[in-house]
């Protein structure tokens, strides 16, 4: 696992085309077999046979004149309308806490990563790709295309989201072009107000259209490692809480993990793949679970 | 600046106001509230609304680093202010007497006599003050010669080390004041001098005679003088009559008579003073002619010549002076020109009673001892002369000159002192006031040809004045209201500043030793703080490496 990339070093890169490029690579070069290069109608490379390649993708006539293994690969053909939707509320702002360094991820650079990456991959198979960041002051759309060049501009989009207010409510003016897409891929921290955020997947929950959330935290939110006398501060309300974090943690867990339990039996209720994803972990691992989770569906 | 009581001494008192750092750790423990720290949570929702025990479950857990940082702020105080507690060895070791110890002391003293001061001085843990009275011109210099030339051993460590301490007053040192006017000052500022530790001043009787004669000193507990011991050259060289028993001569006319008495008078100083005990008796030269035996019997003899004083009495007096004895004779020594003295002749009369002192005059013979002098008046009789030295000189001018001479082959030497009483302008105050009975003890009691008179005591005119108030021009009198001395308790402040400045050996040592714990304790705390902090700072680490392993 040497590829993988710590979320401190990728925090002080700012070129996310090449993050997202690095972080697919890795994935594609990685023990298993690729998904998105395969058999297909248009050729698209020779690449060296490797044992466990299927014997069949054996370019036999290649291996008479050459006396060597090739296996053929060809382009894939897609037509998937995959929109990415960013969670750009406040509270996506907080950074986890790393316990030997300063540098800090912050949930909005993770997802930024995240869904380079993904759109990254999906351009690579000829997917169209759309963004939408979606916080109660800003929204960022772009509209669903494919090819390289509308990945730079998604590249660019993502890179300038910031996190203000919460997240909408119902009322937003891009649904229906959401409700358009074969698949959306949601990343929030699923810190929500009233609810919003679970009737909006709800909404976004129908037949032909995939729904895949990644739902990111902390460490320290997840474990409530906090220490000492604590002013908690909504970054989204504003509100605050002046609480010891040792006295109320086993209360926070408990009511942490029946939260927790309560996305996951709504989210499964509706047939949505839920992803968690640790912002202090490589995003390798997160990129990776979400890749042989597809495959197994596959 | 030491403090010392009976169980313990601070080197350094002015420090212990560092224990105001205390107030540091009481501050950070007890009145500094712990300001909750801000931290963005997105579900703030899922936190109870719990009331926070936080401050006193802080304080509750600090309470032992709190102990630990106050001990830590107290040794570092102790250490820095030099604490020891003294034990019973120590407290015997405290000062138990104050020494004085005067430069003309030091003087006349013997190597070991000062080596057993010094001895004595640092057994009984005493503090020692050097006192240079009467030597205006003393510098280090001199000090530092006249302390290589006494102390060799001990005792030169002894001098440089403990005398020669100053109580850090900026006008006057204490040990180093100068002169026998801040001699006398000195003491008698001492009223301020509240110590029950006895005062011995090292002192030459000259000091103790004028400290008697100016004032006396009212200082409890009483002085204990000591003299040295060769200061009197007669008293040791076994005269045979002793301290109690010294007669004395005076041979003077009837025109002398006053002044005769008045010598007498003074003579009685010394008695008074309590320095040696002198029997004068006055008598008249044509008393002398009919019992000379008179001589033989005496110590010294003093001659007041007038006009009608026949020659042949000076030399009936050197012929029948038993030996080791003294003559006075006023003398115009070393003058040449008769014209010269004839010129400054005084008239007796003319001066009155303002010069009621032994002023020679009309001089009319002139006495030579020298042998080639042929216009000695002491022609007819010539007497062996073994030594001769002028002791006071003013100029080249000699004012006291003294000779042993030799009556005869068979007879001892006597002493014969010659005054020019005529070419000083100072004479006639030096007669008429209190130096008077200086001189003459001075004339007494010393036969050392080398022990030179010093003009170092004379007292200035200004003190003159104090001790005997005469009209002066404008018809007021003198008081000493007007010479208000400003006596200040400089042996006070410096027996305090001394006391306060001198660990002895043992305390030194002690002082190291405390040192020392202090230094270590002072470790052990540190560390125990280091460790302390450390701990309490575990959990928090111990939960992020959890919060790792977890994920």
């Amino acid at each position: 696992m040497s590829t993988l990339l710590d979320p401190n070093i990728l925090s002080k890169l700012a070129d996310l085309p090449l993050i997202a490029r690095r972080l697919a690579h890795g994935l594609l070069q990685g023990p298993h077999t690729s998904m998105m290069r395969g058999t297909g109608i248009e050729f698209s490379q020779y690449r060296a046979y490797e044992p466990g390649d299927d014997l069949a993708r054996l370019d036999w006539k290649l291996f008479a004149r050459s006396d060597k293994y090739f296996i053929r690969q060809a382009e894939r053909e897609s037509d998937i309308k995959v929109q990415f939707i960013c969670d750009s509320s406040a509270s996506m702002s907080i950074s986890g806490k790393s316990a030997n360094t300063s540098a800090t991820l912050t949930k909005i650079e993770y997802a930024r990563m995240l869904i380079a990456t993904l759109a990254y991959l999906a351009q690579q198979q000829g997917d169209s790709v759309s963004l939408s960041a979606q916080s109660s002051t800003v929204q960022i759309d772009t509209s669903m295309h494919n090819g390289q060049r509308h990945l730079q501009r998604l590249m660019v989009n993502l890179a300038q989201i910031e996190c203000h207010g919460i997240f909408p409510g119902q009322q937003r003016q891009d649904l229906a072009r959401i409700l358009s897409a074969n698949m959306v891929v949601l990343v929030t921290d699923f810190s929500q107000q009233d609810d919003e955020i679970f009737e909006f997947i709800e909404s976004l929950a129908g037949q032909n259209r995939e729904v895949i959330v990644f739902q990111l935290q902390s460490l320290q939110e997840l474990n409530f490692s906090y220490q000492g006398l604590i002013r908690f501060i909504d970054p989204e309300t504003g509100e605050d809480k002046i609480v010891n974090a040792e006295q109320i943690k086993t209360d926070v867990l408990t009511r942490q993990q029946a939260y927790m339990q309560q996305v996951k039996q709504r989210m499964n209720k509706l047939g949505i793949e839920l992803y968690s994803c640790i912002i202090e972990q490589p995003l390798d691992d997160a990129l990776r679970h979400f890749l042989q989770n597809r495959m197994k569906l596959r | 600046m030491l403090f010392s009581s009976q169980f313990l001494t601070i080197v350094w008192p002015y420090f212990l106001l560092a224990l105001l750092a205390l107030a540091i750790p009481v501050w950070i423990h007890w009145f500094t509230r712990q300001k909750p720290e801000p931290l963005h949570f997105a579900q703030l929702n899922l936190l109870p609304d719990t009331k926070p025990f936080a401050r006193k479950h802080i304080q509750l857990q600090e309470k032992r680093l709190f102990i630990i940082r106050s001990l830590m702020v107290l040794v570092s105080v102790l250490l820095l202010v030099g604490l020891m507690v003294n034990n019973d060895d120590n407290r015997a070791r405290q000062a138990n007497a104050i020494n004085l110890l005067s430069i003309d002391y030091l003087e006349l003293i013997s190597v070991n006599d000062l080596e057993r001061i010094a001895e004595r001085a640092q057994q009984s843990s005493s503090l020692s003050f050097l006192l240079v009275p009467g030597y205006p011109q003393f510098n280090d210099e001199d000090f530092s010669q006249l302390i290589t030339a006494k102390g060799q051993g001990k005792e030169r460590i002894w001098l440089t080390e403990y005398c020669n301490e100053s109580d850090g007053d900026d006008s006057l040192p204490a040990n180093q004041w100068h002169g026998i006017v801040n001699f006398i000052e000195y003491l008698q500022s001492q009223q301020a001098y509240q110590d029950d530790l006895p005062l011995n001043l090292y002192v030459s009787r000259q000091l103790k005679y004028y400290a008697l004669q100016l004032n006396p000193v009212p200082i409890e507990p009483e002085l204990n003088w000591h003299f040295p011991t060769t200061e009197s050259a007669v008293i040791n060289d076994g005269l045979t009559s002793g301290l109690n028993d010294i007669a004395i001569l005076i041979i003077a006319n009837e025109s002398r008579h006053s002044h005769a008495l008045q010598l007498q008078a003074a003579i009685q100083q010394i008695n008074l003073a309590g320095l040696a005990k002198v029997n004068t008796e006055v008598i008249l030269p044509s008393q002398l002619k009919a019992d000379v035996s008179k001589l033989t019997s005496t110590t010294g003899v003093i001659l007041l010549t007038d006009n009608e004083t026949p020659t042949t009495v000076i030399e009936s007096v050197i012929d029948s002076l038993p030996g080791n004895s003294f003559f006075v004779i006023e003398d115009a020594i070393a003058v040449t020109e008769k014209e010269k003295i004839a010129a400054r002749e005084l008239n007796l009369g003319q001066q009155g009673g303002q010069f009621a002192g032994m002023l020679l005059e009309p001089v009319l013979f002139r006495k030579r001892l020298n042998q080639n002098d042929k216009a000695s008046a002491f022609s007819n009789k010539q007497w062996p002369i073994l030594s001769q030295q002028d002791v006071w000189t003013q100029g080249n001018t000699p004012l006291l000159r003294v000779s042993q001479i030799q009556p005869n082959n068979e007879s001892e030497a006597i002493r014969l002192w010659q005054l020019n009483s005529r070419f000083h302008p100072q004479w006639s105050d030096l007669l008429e006031q209190r130096q008077l009975p200086h001189l003459l003890y001075f004339l007494i009691f010393s036969n050392q040809l080398n022990n030179t008179f010093s003009e170092k005591y004379l007292l200035p005119q200004s003190w003159l004045k104090r001790l005997n108030p005469v009209d002066d021009s404008n018809g007021n009198i003198g008081t000493d209201a007007k010479h208000k001395v400003t006596a200040r308790p400089m042996l006070a402040k410096a027996i305090a500043r001394q006391k306060t400045q001198q660990l002895s050996q043992h305390q030194k040592q002690q002082y190291n030793h405390w040192q020392e714990i202090f230094a270590w304790l002072l470790c052990l705390l540190f560390i125990a703080e280091r460790l302390l902090s450390e701990l309490q700072s575990r959990p928090h680490r111990q939960s992020r490496e959890g919060d790792h392993e977890a994920s």
